[in-house]
């Protein structure tokens, strides 16, 4: 593609990225409601699939914005949730807080932007 | 634009302008859609049909849209998209598949290219969706961020990446013979390579690959490539 397609493809992705921004985030409230259960000893199937659904939807649209980082964290996720018992709370805690972090501010269309926090 | 889910949507006839490509875009996630329809207005060449937000509505929209390309994702709910992908093809749709999604195997790779898809985008590389979609247009293949022309060379790539240590060949009474002309097929030879490689005629080759269709059930070169490296039937 010319680089003038490029340019006016990110651009477009910029702004599907800021519409969506809202809808990505509500998906890691989702995440971090698990996570709060599990660390409460009280999770249950239900917030589980939601949260395996949201890990799922999260790992593949962040990846289109250039949020590699985050979209492989998400992918992380998505695979502790998985089938098998409960995944282990310390893990899924500090993965759904760094998907946290990494969303937060983040700007579209370059990984590189992707704002990185330890 | 904020769309419903829980349904398919269809854009209407009038809205399709003449001469340009028509795509059904299939994926569970509503983000995913409008994006990959944003990439797409870039260019003049495609409008969207419809959107569907699992497999079985994906299927569904084919028979009714009959799209020029589907753009399906791997994992969606009610039917994944190869089980989706074989439905269509079953159904005899002439519609180019072209999977996007967010990771793939080799081996899904080639499953999907054995049930008639046409490329693979991955999710994160949805720029290049727009060079795909042409190349899929011109009757070529899209892998790995690349058109493609021929794809028992792929094939061949992938198989390196997916071998099987198990020779079964056996299993379906091929010849020694046979099994070297499977070979060259998967390589991506011609008969009259093949014929030349081996100092026998091209006649004798066809008749070798009359008999080796019959015996493994292939009709065609392309699906007796995949049905090789999948059972492990290509010589090391």
């Amino acid at each position: 593609m010319v680089p003038q397609k490029n340019d006016e493809v990110r651009l477009a992705l910029e702004k599907v990225w800021l519409n969506s921004r809202p809808q990505a985030l509500g998906r890691v409230a989702t995440l971090q409601r698990f996570a709060e259960n599990l660390r409460s000893g009280i999770p249950d199937q239900q917030s589980r699939q939601n949260a395996l659904s949201a890990a799922h939807r999260l790992s593949g649209s962040l990846g289109m914005f250039g949020f590699d980082e985050a979209s492989s964290c998400a992918a992380k996720i998505e695979a502790l949730l998985g089938d098998g018992p409960m995944p282990d709370v310390a893990t899924t805690v500090a993965l759904v807080e760094r998907l946290r972090m990494l969303l937060e501010g983040a700007q579209p269309c370059s990984g590189r932007r992707e704002k990185r926090r330890s | 634009m904020q769309r419903k889910t829980g349904e398919a949507q269809v854009m209407k006839s009038t809205t399709v302008k003449p001469a340009t490509v028509t795509v059904l875009i299939a994926d569970d996630d509503p983000i995913v859609r409008q994006a990959v329809r944003s990439v797409l207005s870039v260019s003049d060449e495609f409008t969207v049909v419809g959107e569907a937000e699992d497999g079985k509505i994906a299927a569904e929209l084919v028979k009714k849209t009959d799209p020029d390309i589907l753009l399906l994702d791997l994992l969606m709910p009610n039917l994944p998209g190869l089980e989706a992908l074989r439905a269509i093809t079953t159904a005899g749709s002439e519609v180019r598949t072209v999977l996007l999604c967010s990771a793939i195997s080799a081996k899904q790779v080639l499953e999907a290219l054995q049930l008639g898809a046409r490329g693979v985008v991955l999710k994160k590389k949805v720029a290049e969706l727009v060079p795909a979609l042409e190349a899929v247009i011109r009757g070529q293949y899209w892998i790995e961020s690349h058109s493609v022309s021929n794809v028992v060379h792929v094939v061949q790539q992938l198989a390196t990446a997916n071998s099987q240590p198990s020779q079964t060949q056996n299993r379906f009474g091929l010849t020694a013979r046979e099994t070297e002309i499977i070979s060259f097929i998967t390589q991506g030879c011609m008969n009259r390579d093949i014929a030349s490689s081996l100092s026998i005629t091209e006649e004798t080759v066809k008749r070798h690959l009359t008999n080796i269709f019959n015996k493994v059930g292939m009709s065609n070169r392309l699906e007796l490539a995949l049905f090789a490296i999948e059972h492990g039937l290509v010589r090391k």
